[in-house]
């Protein structure tokens, strides 16, 4: 099925459970987002092997807005030179892994309500397997995913060095949840998960 | 005096190949065996006996003996046969190679297979004795053992190559007359910054003078110390100055990444005031510390020629090959860059069961 999100087409295979966490208004917007600065990432997910919490990042033509949060721990907020307002924004490293770890507890708290609330029955299946089945199991998969689109790479650091250095910094803060961490692009990302249509 | 070009035809795993150098500085790149070294040490070997301090060559005679010994010392082939150095094909062969200089002059040396100490030496030089120096610093630092170490070298049979020795007589000399340079001041500047202190001579002993905290022999400083120690003193000493040629295998080593920007600082230094400079490395920070001036121009403010050379294996002949560029960004066959990218596609493969 395809979704778009920032821009872009991704293909998820039909076999596979997939939601745009973020759009759903029935919980994610209505109860979610009563709590100050909730947020969660873009897409989740599930193969019967593994699920896939993935974020996408299309930076595309807007790099120099974007460069200070390739830089981990909020290393270059302070003497970042942008058009946007940084208020309340962090490097990716610092987003991606609060992204996560709040899927996460709102995924929970759909799994709280249990059967009352027959709106968010679709939700609740999903957020039964990955609570109930995909993080109970410890040797199924649990990839968080960055898809960072965008031309940042310089003479001195290859795009790859610098998702590598994204890559470690998000591992180390989600040190917490048994996971893979990955860092992507549109060359690298992982086709048997997505496949980028355009 | 500096090198133009150097010119090597069947020289170990050299076919045929020409590389014009910068006059300021020169990084050589690329994988284990693919000639980084022989290139500094087939120059300096070629350099070294025409330098300011070598015994005078009368006859040809003696030139051949000259060129040959030092080519000897600096590779120690087996039984110091120099025909080992050839390039390895069935039946015989003959290694040809020339340094070109400036002013026209030029070096020419070459010898077959089957030779031991023979070799046909070519000198176009247009000056009676030279002035330049030419310096290598090995990988291994000198300087905690420079008391023994030459008369040790002259009596005994011991497997160092001659640059050790030659590095050693250097630190020997004792320190210069009269007021450094600017530059000079400059470069030991940015070392004695990061050392946090002065290098002293004391009876062919160096010790490394911390305030507060006093004389430490060189055996209780750090191997990177070490290194800078050499330099320094070799500065001191008049022997680094605006007429080197500067020969600088892996300075790297033994070094924390955060050394490397005031060496490469200071090397800039040594070129600006005159040194024609060639390092090799394997190291990503020295790379892209020299990268940055080539990309960045207004970093290179004395406008400084940077050249880097990539050596490596064509993946289709298997031969050796190079490429040289301005900017290390150009490279096509960067051995460094490539490895940082492929331990991510790596990662990636591991991650995703690929």
């Amino acid at each position: 099925m395809i979704y778009e999100e920032s821009d872009m087409k991704f293909d998820f295979p039909d076999d596979n459970t997939t939601i745009k966490f973020d759009d759903n208004v029935e919980f994610y917007r209505k109860l979610f987002n009563a709590l100050p600065g909730s947020k969660a990432v873009d897409f989740i997910t599930l193969d019967k092997e593994f699920a896939a919490f993935i974020e996408i990042k299309n930076c595309m033509g807007n790099e120099g807005n974007n460069r200070w949060r390739i830089f981990p721990d909020n290393q270059k907020k302070e003497t970042s030179h942008t058009a946007t307002d940084l208020e309340g924004r962090d490097s990716l490293d610092i987003e991606i892994s609060e992204k996560t770890a709040m899927t996460l507890a709102a995924l929970t708290g759909i799994v709280s309500f249990g059967e009352s609330r027959p709106s968010l029955r679709e939700l609740r299946n999903i957020a039964d397997n990955v609570i109930l089945r995909y993080l109970k199991d410890g040797k199924k998969k649990k990839y968080v995913i960055l898809l960072l689109e965008g031309d940042f790479g310089s003479h001195t650091r290859s795009k790859k060095m610098i998702m590598s250095n994204l890559q470690r910094s998000i591992k180390q803060k989600l040190k917490w949840l048994n996971c893979q961490v990955s860092v992507v692009d549109s060359d690298t990302y992982p086709s048997k998960i997505f496949r980028i249509v355009s | 005096m500096k090198i133009q070009a150097l010119m090597l035809k069947n020289f170990m795993l050299f076919e045929d190949a020409r590389f014009d150098w910068s006059d300021n500085i020169n990084i050589i790149c690329g994988e284990n065996s693919t000639g980084k070294t022989t290139l500094l040490k087939v120059m300096y070997s070629l350099l070294k006996p025409i330098s300011k301090g070598s015994p005078e060559m009368a006859t040809k005679e003696m030139a051949e003996r000259s060129f040959v010994e030092k080519l000897q010392g600096v590779f120690r082939p087996d039984e110091m046969k120099i025909g080992r150095l050839v390039s390895r094909v069935q039946g015989s062969n003959r290694a040809e190679f020339c340094a070109i200089l400036d002013k026209k002059q030029k070096i020419s040396m070459g010898f077959g297979s089957r030779q031991e100490n023979h070799a046909d030496i070519k000198l176009d030089l247009s000056e009676n004795g030279q002035s330049f120096d030419a310096i290598y610093i090995p990988t291994k630092e000198m300087i905690s053992t420079t008391q023994y170490f030459n008369s040790l070298y002259e009596q005994y049979h011991i497997d160092f190559e001659e640059m050790y020795y030659d590095l050693n007589k250097l630190l020997e000399r004792p320190l210069s007359k009269g007021p450094n340079t600017s530059e000079q001041n400059e470069v030991l500047h940015s070392f004695e910054k990061i050392m946090k202190g002065q290098i002293i001579q004391k009876d062919k002993k160096f010790y490394l003078k911390m305030k507060g905290k006093g004389e430490f022999e060189m055996g209780l400083v750090s191997d990177g110390y070490r290194k800078l120690s050499m330099i320094i003193y070799m500065i001191l000493s008049g022997s680094l100055n605006k007429d080197t040629i500067l020969f600088w295998d892996e300075p790297e080593t033994n070094m924390n990444p955060k050394m490397i920007q005031p060496i490469v600082k200071a090397l800039t230094v040594l070129a600006r005031m005159g040194v024609q400079i060639f390092v090799t490395t394997h190291d990503y920070f020295v790379q892209q510390e020299f990268n940055m001036l080539s990309v960045y121009p207004e970093l290179n403010i004395n406008n400084l020629d940077l050249r880097f050379i990539s050596l490596y294996f064509d993946d289709d002949s298997d031969r050796l090959t190079y490429e040289m560029k301005n900017s290390s960004s150009d490279l096509a066959h960067n051995a460094i860059m490539h490895e940082f990218d492929a331990m991510y596609d790596r990662e990636q493969g591991f991650i995703y069961d690929i």
